[in-house]
């Protein structure tokens, strides 16, 4: 053995580790499909039965003034100008000059008040839909599809997260689901490390391997509660579809083109690997970026943050519309709040639940529609607001799955998928 | 701290203008009877210090947006136009006009100088030359008098953010998000030198945060000094405000100092005294704000108060006695609905503070 390689059981410690924090919580194993590779489908038998969805989080707070909801020459509107779109009378912040010309494909969001002015509570409260308090923790919109639509015929997780930094298994975003519901995360969009089997381990030996870990596992459960070991075996199965796609992290193959149209920075480059992700099937894509909190420097920190977001956002945009996955695939684009009217000491917007924008497209949405709208200086909504729990509902119906009459199943006690105060914008589904 | 230097110029608090809105910039006028600071509601507010009370005249509009920053004629300017004031906002227009008459027209007005925000302007020494830089990554040269387009220099790589003409009026300067000054050549349109100041940039995530924000020359014209911030994050900016001093002929590096902690963030003016002292505010975390003193040479500042919440400029009156600071009012921030006692969304104002130099 060469020395300087390392050992299968480092190896294989490897993938464990990478895979362990799947098995700190409990719950049962709904993995199903995810055993086997098949062929990676055409957009056309996609398009045909499996809906999608790509989850773009704003880690920290777009500011709506400088994105979708610009108030120029006001107050609080700050230095930037608006410009037309694609969708006649409707203006957005002159720092996205690309989503501009795609605005006839989006659903935009104009009157969000929701209920949390905190990153360290809004983030998962928005995330998990705010339902009612029912002494449980509800999974992340992510999981919550996980669970309710499987992964698809696709072979590979169900819910996988591109984000900066490390990667690992966020087995927290499932909630109650129980831990194989969370979300496989790629740190900065690579695979895990590893994942490969060693060459030196042949393949008979990696089946002959895996045959016996099966059996311990099952003589295992069989005297004790199967949760653990349920999750620790779906995430060797999640493993093993990786494994057979790893040409899905191979930038060498990328469209230098594409890669010039998405970006190189961070957000441009896994905004593409989401797009191929979503293209292999996977069902529910999210991708986050980081560093939104402008509570410092707002406008020259929006006049450099925006037109990346832009670049990458306008781009799939452009990019699941031709591949005709636009009707399958439904786009959110969000934040866990705005960023405050007031312009702080420091040039810099705060926390605003108050009144503020998200961005939809694609599956049900209705293509080139503006919902709500705030007052003349941007501070509050005039008219309705919507709740994170409408958006929930909106986007389970866009998806097919009636929030009135699905539930969960947490050990017998049946909870509604979201906030059962809240109902779907109507005016958001075509 | 220099004992001697403090007890010369030590400046004391005289009065406070209230405005009722957020100023970026304050300047005074070469006759010295005007005050005026320029804001986010696209106005040039007056104010007439030739009265005790210095009572707010007029404002002079016709800008939109931000007007970012305003420069009046030095009073050496020995080829400028009298009585103007010229004035950029963050929509692209650019105004030469007069600082004494609210009503006159202006003397030129330029509604697309750039596309969009620009974010400095500069003067040259005998006031014929104005110079502007926006966010559509463009330095443009105007004349002073009608207006007229004299140079042009673009660069998509080039996120300029401030622009200085240097002392022999041959060049001009301009420094960029990325921590480079750029020298060209007014006569051969070059870039003849470059000055590295990347201590001030630092990419953090998508963000590109902090850059060159203000140049200026000792009043000698053997110095370049340039200011902002060593950047440590983006989202809410913190770094330490930062002062970084050149060899003017020979382009070398010879002091950098900081003036202050992480959360004091950017420098956000400067100017000098006659004596030679370096006049400077101060901006970071809210209600962090500064007005300091120091001499280059000095290891530490001779006078440094932190009284005023987030100051974003300094003017020195022409009789050298009197400086107005740009500051913001206390409590500027705050997550969420905070109203105030009437039930409204309140916004913040920027308090001008006028302080008097020992005669």
């Amino acid at each position: 053995m060469t020395p300087n390689l390392c050992k299968p059981w480092e190896h294989a410690l490897s993938r464990r580790q990478w895979l362990g924090a799947s098995v700190a919580g409990t719950g049962a194993l709904a993995l199903g499909g995810l055993g086997g590779l098949v062929s990676p489908l055409t957009a056309a038998e996609l398009n045909a039965k499996e809906k999608q969805v790509l989850f773009v989080w704003i880690d920290g707070g777009m500011s709506q003034y400088e994105s979708w909801d610009p108030k120029p020459g006001t107050q609080f509107g700050g230095p930037f100008r608006q410009i037309a779109t694609s969708l006649p009378g409707v203006n957005i912040s002159e720092l996205m000059p690309r989503t501009a010309t795609v605005m006839h494909q989006l659903a935009l969001v104009r009157n969000m008040c929701t209920q949390d002015n905190s990153h360290s509570a809004g983030v998962p409260r928005i995330q998990r839909g705010d339902p009612k308090n029912r002494g449980v923790t509800y999974p992340f919109f992510g999981s919550a599809v996980a669970k309710l639509m499987g992964p698809g015929s696709s072979g590979l997780p169900p819910y996988v997260s591109i984000k900066p930094g490390s990667g690992g298994f966020n087995y927290q975003d499932a909630g109650f689901l129980g831990p194989q519901y969370g979300a496989l995360a790629f740190g900065d969009g690579k695979p895990p490390e590893n994942l490969l089997r060693h060459a030196s381990l042949n393949e008979e030996d990696d089946v002959a391997r895996n045959e016996l870990r099966k059996s311990l596992n099952k003589r295992y459960v069989e005297s004790r509660r199967h949760e653990n070991a349920d999750a620790h075996a779906a995430v060797y199965e999640m493993a093993g579809s990786l494994m057979k796609r790893q040409d899905l992290f191979d930038a060498t193959k990328l469209s230098p083109k594409d890669v010039q149209r998405y970006g190189t920075h961070e957000f441009g480059r896994h905004m593409l690997l989401a797009r191929n992700m979503l293209e292999a099937g996977v069902r529910f894509v999210k991708v986050t970026s980081y560093g939104w909190d402008t509570h410092g420097d707002n406008f020259h920190g929006h006049r450099s943050l925006m037109p990346r977001f832009d670049q990458a956002y306008a781009a799939i945009i452009e990019d699941l519309h031709e591949r005709g996955m636009l009707d399958r695939v439904l786009v959110i684009a969000m934040s866990e709040f705005g960023r405050t009217p007031r312009i702080n000491g420091h040039i810099g917007r705060d926390h605003w639940p108050e009144a503020w924008s998200l961005a939809l497209a694609g599956c049900r949405m209705k293509r080139g529609t503006v919902v709500g709208k705030t007052n003349d200086l941007g501070t509050f909504v005039d008219g309705d607001a919507f709740d994170i729990g409408h958006m929930f509902h909106t986007w389970f119906a866009a998806l097919g799955i009636d929030s009135t009459k699905v539930e969960y199943d947490n050990h017998g006690q049946p909870l509604p998928i979201a906030h059962d105060a809240c109902s779907v914008v109507k005016d958001l589904l075509a | 701290m220099n004992d001697e230097l403090k007890a010369k110029f030590e400046p004391k608090e005289t009065k406070v203008l209230k405005v009722d809105r957020q100023l970026n910039a304050a300047r005074f006028t070469p006759c010295g009877r005007f005050l005026l600071a320029a804001g986010h509601d696209g106005s040039i507010r007056r104010f007439d210090m030739t009265a005790a009370e210095m009572p707010e005249l007029k404002p002079l509009t016709g800008h939109n947006g931000w007007v970012q920053r305003i420069a009046v004629p030095a009073s050496t300017a020995t080829n400028a136009l009298p009585e103007v004031v010229y004035s950029a906002d963050s929509w692209g227009q650019l105004r030469c006009g007069s600082f004494v008459d609210d009503a006159a027209q202006p003397r030129w007005a330029i509604a697309s100088a750039h596309n969009g925000w620009i974010v400095d302007i500069a003067l040259n020494a005998v006031g014929t030359l104005v110079a502007t830089c926006g966010i559509d990554r463009t330095i443009r040269v105007w004349s002073a008098t009608d207006g007229m387009l004299k140079h042009e220099f673009t660069n998509a790589d080039w996120d300029v953010l401030c622009v200085a003409f240097a002392p022999d009026g041959n060049s001009l300067l301009a420094g960029d998000l990325s921590g480079m000054i750029r020298q060209w050549d007014l006569t051969s349109s070059k870039v003849t030198r470059e000055f590295n100041a990347a201590d001030l940039h630092k990419l953090d995530r998508l963000q590109e945060v902090g850059g060159v924000r203000h140049l200026r020359f000792s009043p000698d014209g053997k110095q370049l000094i340039c200011a902002g911030t060593k950047p440590k994050n983006g989202g809410n900016v913190q770094g330490m405000p930062t002062v970084m001093v050149f060899n003017w002929e020979t382009g070398q590096l010879v002091k950098s100092f900081e003036l202050g902690k992480e959360g004091d963030v950017y420098v956000t003016d400067l100017a000098f005294h006659p004596a030679g002292f370096l006049m400077l505010t101060i901006s970071g975390n809210p209600g962090a704000g500064k007005l300091v003193f120091r001499r280059i040479e000095d290891e530490a500042p001779f006078f440094e108060t932190t009284k005023m919440p987030n100051c974003h400029s300094v003017a020195l009156h022409p009789d050298h006695l009197r400086l107005a600071v740009v500051a913001t009012n206390g409590g500027s921030n705050g997550n969420g609905r905070n109203l105030d006692k009437e039930g409204k969304y309140p916004g913040n104002y920027s308090p001008i503070h006028v302080w008097t130099l020992p005669g």
